[in-house]
């Protein structure tokens, strides 16, 4: 068994829903989503993260606007459509029943083993 | 510290200096990512949006203070957006056939990731005609290219046919590439025509000129083969075997024009490499990616100057635009047109380069073969020439002709050739303008030259005609014959055989046995002979000039009248179509006969009826020589002049009647009734023993005959040649 699958395994399957929950906040262009994440810890590439945008964007969860800039090549703004909130909105409740759950069980496993 | 080139580079719409060693790494990194994301909806999208945001990343250090991105900068940024194998986007439940993900770093190549094999689909990104065999590449993990082939191969059949368009109209279409290993492609580095044999070499790893002999060997052959068999045995026999090697170039020929149309052309350094088969990995494309740019190195240099300049001028508002929100709607745009530049437009586009090819080949070699003849000719046998050219002009014109219309487009096209094959470059434009030049002057020349020739040639026609002296035939009938040697090639050229007969070329004279014999009805009740001689010219006066030096021999002797084998025309008279017209004159009920040695010297057509009014057509009297009423007459035999003028052969007459099978009995019953074949034929079986009292029933009864013949066509030869077999049987 490989661990680094696993391990990628796990952290492909909340990508999205970070990502949604960024955005959600208001809008924001790939790279302060980057930071975002890197400032609650969880690191992302560049790379991964605009093919997922792209995805996203072409399921109508997310739009786009283009905005100029002094310092650079115009940027895309990203914001959350209706259907991406209520995207989110599921997936929020998966999420809850995810973490309860994992969590009983993870604190059931360091408290009372299994007889 | 060793110094580095820099380049210009335009990235998302902003110009960036930045080393070359570290541009390669950067071309090597876009492309593994669009390798990467190949299977990616929006995958073009994403890439522009990750340039964007490399060349956002760049401008940072140059605003920095960088003048120009270096290595460790590239590293930098790749390190940030990161590598492809270490994505973890990777979506399963998009298309069929996506990608797991590999999870060893380094030098794995995703080109071995397994594919999970989906639905059979249609391809929407490599298709010709309905993209179904790129899917059924796709599908069976084999080069879609090799499906083509052996499709053609294999399924070019009314069903095969049948199956490609149910399967086209039933398989759904997706945008899928899943085949990844060696592909066979064109070779655009390596092409003289197309790059088939590049390409194929490329793929089998052998030299393409190795390819190139193999497939051009039967044409050559066959062109080899042809030319000996000419020259050492006139086409007689075919010692070469010609005859086997013709099938193999056809062969060949049609399947490079069909691989020309399926093949594409290896265009991306990732698309050489599938070429050669190579591993696909980040270094390998980043050493190929190496190559491109030191071909272009040179050009990039005047290139960035005029970047600068442009971007200084336009503004960079503007190009930001252009190159950000219009490359997005681009792309799109750009994906759907796509697969139609390969599909049917390049098709036709084959069809006709290959056919235009194959016509200028077919020209090419046809002047080229006309050149060594004249040239054959022309050169050894400057006698000729005189015969032919009335004025210092027309020679000159002639040669002209020659050289500057003919050899020049053989000689540009064969230059042309060579400088392909051997791959040089040509510096300046100045040979085409020459050879240009030259062909006008052909041109000039040639068409002086029609003009020229053409005046002589206006007019064809006789002159006065000309009495032979006979003595009249006391037996009633005239023979006619040639006692004269048949005329055979008597010049210098060693290469002329023996199928020239009835002509001779030496230094100053031309024999040659243009001669027709014509008949009619004497008005007199005695024989004439009369000759006409005949000659193109530009004017009667010139005709007549002309012709009077035609040399015509006649004897007549008791009742043989002699003719010569053929004309003779001397060096200054020159030729001109010279011939010679004889017309014999014949009492009714008199006989003549024409001995085999005129079939002989002349030819088994020679002897026709005479029209009594001439009609004048085109330019010439077409009644002389054209329009003559066919008569298909035998040697040594004794025909009768009829009261119209038309000869009779009496035996044939009696036989013709008899044959219940002969058409024109038939029709002559329907017409005349039973009766007068009753009686004809009861007559003629007691009348068999009286040979000349059949003869007088004879050739009234072949009067009619005669009517019904004329209604008749040129059945009449078969019909002849039918029951002179019955002849023999009777």
């Amino acid at each position: 068994m490989n661990i680094e699958n696993t391990q990628s395994q796990m952290r492909k399957g909340i990508l999205e829903f970070c990502i949604l929950s960024i955005i959600r906040r208001g809008e924001a262009y790939p790279s302060d989503i980057v930071d975002e994440m890197k400032t609650s810890g969880l690191h992302i590439l560049e790379g991964t993260l605009y093919p997922l945008l792209t995805r996203l964007k072409n399921a109508e969860m997310l739009t786009y606007r283009w905005v100029e800039s002094n310092s650079g090549p115009p940027r895309k703004y990203f914001s959350l459509t209706p259907k991406g909130e209520a995207f989110y909105q599921e997936l929020e409740q998966t999420w809850q029943e995810l973490a309860n759950g994992v969590n009983a069980l993870t604190n059931k496993n360091s408290n009372e083993p299994l007889d | 510290m060793t110094m580095k080139k820099i380049i210009n580079i335009n990235l998302s719409g902003r110009v960036i200096p930045i080393e070359d060693s570290a541009y390669e790494k950067l071309q090597a990194y876009i492309e593994s990512l669009r390798r990467y994301f190949i299977n990616e909806e929006g995958r073009d999208e994403i890439i522009n949006d990750i340039e964007s945001r490399i060349a956002e990343l760049m401008n940072e250090k140059i605003r920095k203070g960088a003048s120009a991105i270096t290595d460790d900068d590239l590293d930098d940024i790749i390190t940030s957006m990161g590598r492809p194998e270490d994505f973890e986007a990777a979506d399963e439940t998009t298309a069929p056939g996506t990608h797991t993900q590999s999870t060893a770093a380094g030098d794995q190549t995703y080109a071995q990731q397994k594919r999970p094999r989906g639905r059979l689909y249609r391809n929407s990104s490599d298709k010709l005609l309905g993209g179904v065999a790129s899917g059924i590449g796709s599908y069976l993990d084999v080069d879609p290219a090799i499906v083509r082939i052996l499709l053609i191969l294999f399924g070019f059949t009314a069903i095969g046919v049948v199956l490609y368009i149910i399967l086209w109209i039933v398989l759904p279409i997706s945008d899928q590439n899943n085949y990844v290993g060696k592909r066979l492609f064109r070779n655009p580095d390596d092409k003289i025509i197309a790059g088939v044999a590049g390409g194929l070499g490329a793929y089998f790893n052998i030299q393409a000129w190795v390819i190139r002999i193999l497939l051009l060997s039967p044409l050559l052959l066959n062109i080899l083969f042809g030319t000996f068999n000419g020259i050492f045995f006139a086409w007689h026999r075919n010692i070469f075997p010609n005859v086997f090697v013709a099938p193999f170039t056809f062969t060949f020929i049609l399947a490079y024009i069909i691989l020309w149309m399926v093949l594409p052309e290896a265009r991306s350094p990732f698309e050489k490499m599938e070429m050669r088969g190579e591993k696909v990995d980040v270094n390998r494309i980043r050493q190929n990616v190496k190559e491109e740019i030191k071909s272009f190195k040179s050009e990039a240099g005047a290139w960035a100057a005029e970047v600068r300049t442009t971007a200084q001028n336009l503004g960079e508002k503007a190009k930001d635009f252009s190159n950000t929100r219009g490359k997005a709607w681009a792309t799109e745009v750009a994906d759907a047109a796509r697969p139609a530049a390969r599909g049917i437009a390049h098709i036709i586009g084959v069809i006709f380069k290959a056919f235009f090819i194959f016509i200028a080949g077919c020209i090419v070699l046809s002047l080229f073969a006309l050149i060594i003849a004249l040239i054959f000719g022309g050169v050894a046998s400057w006698s000729i020439n005189d015969f032919l050219w009335t004025s210092n002009l027309q020679k000159l014109t002639a040669w002209g002709t020659l050289l500057f219309f003919i050899a020049v487009p053989v000689v540009a096209f064969m230059t042309w050739l060579i400088r392909r094959i051997v791959r040089a470059r040509s510096k300046s434009h100045h040979l085409g303008w020459i050879f240009g030049g030259l062909w006008l002057v052909g041109w000039i020349c040639a068409i002086t030259f029609a003009a020229s020739i053409a005046k002589d040639l206006r007019m064809y026609d006789r002159t006065n005609p000309i009495e032979v002296p006979i003595g009249q035939p006391a037996t009633g009938r005239m023979i006619v014959k040639v006692t004269e040697p048949e005329i055979r090639y008597t010049g210098n050229f060693w290469w002329m055989h023996d199928d020239n007969r009835g002509w001779d070329i030496t230094d100053d004279t031309i024999k040659y046995n243009n001669v027709k014999i014509r008949y009619d009805s004497s008005d007199d009740g005695l024989y004439h002979v009369r000759m006409y001689k005949y000659s193109a010219g530009s004017s009667l006066t010139d005709i007549q000039n002309r012709s009077s030096k035609t040399i015509f021999n006649t004897s007549a002797q008791d009742s043989v009248l002699n003719l010569g084998s053929g004309i003779i025309i001397s060096k200054d008279s020159k030729f001109r179509g010279q011939g010679v017209i004889v017309e014999i004159q014949i009492p009714v009920g008199k006989r003549i006969r024409f001995d085999e040695s005129v079939f002989h010297a002349y030819n088994p057509w020679v002897v026709r009826k005479s029209w009594r009014e001439r009609r004048y057509w085109g330019n010439r009297w077409q009644s002389d020589w054209d329009y003559d009423e066919f008569f298909d007459l035998k040697p040594n035999v004794d025909y009768v002049m009829g009261p119209d003028g038309k000869l009779i052969n009496p035996a044939e007459q009696e036989s013709k009647e008899k044959d219940p099978n002969y058409r024109y009995n038939e029709k002559k019953n329907s017409q005349e009734g039973k009766q007068k074949q009753n009686a004809a034929e009861s007559d003629s079986t007691q009348q068999q023993k009286t040979g000349k009292t059949l003869r007088d029933d004879a050739s009234t009864a072949a009067k009619n005959e005669v009517d019904v013949i004329k209604a008749g066509d040129s059945a009449v030869a078969s019909a002849t040649t039918f029951f002179s077999f019955a002849t023999l049987f009777n």
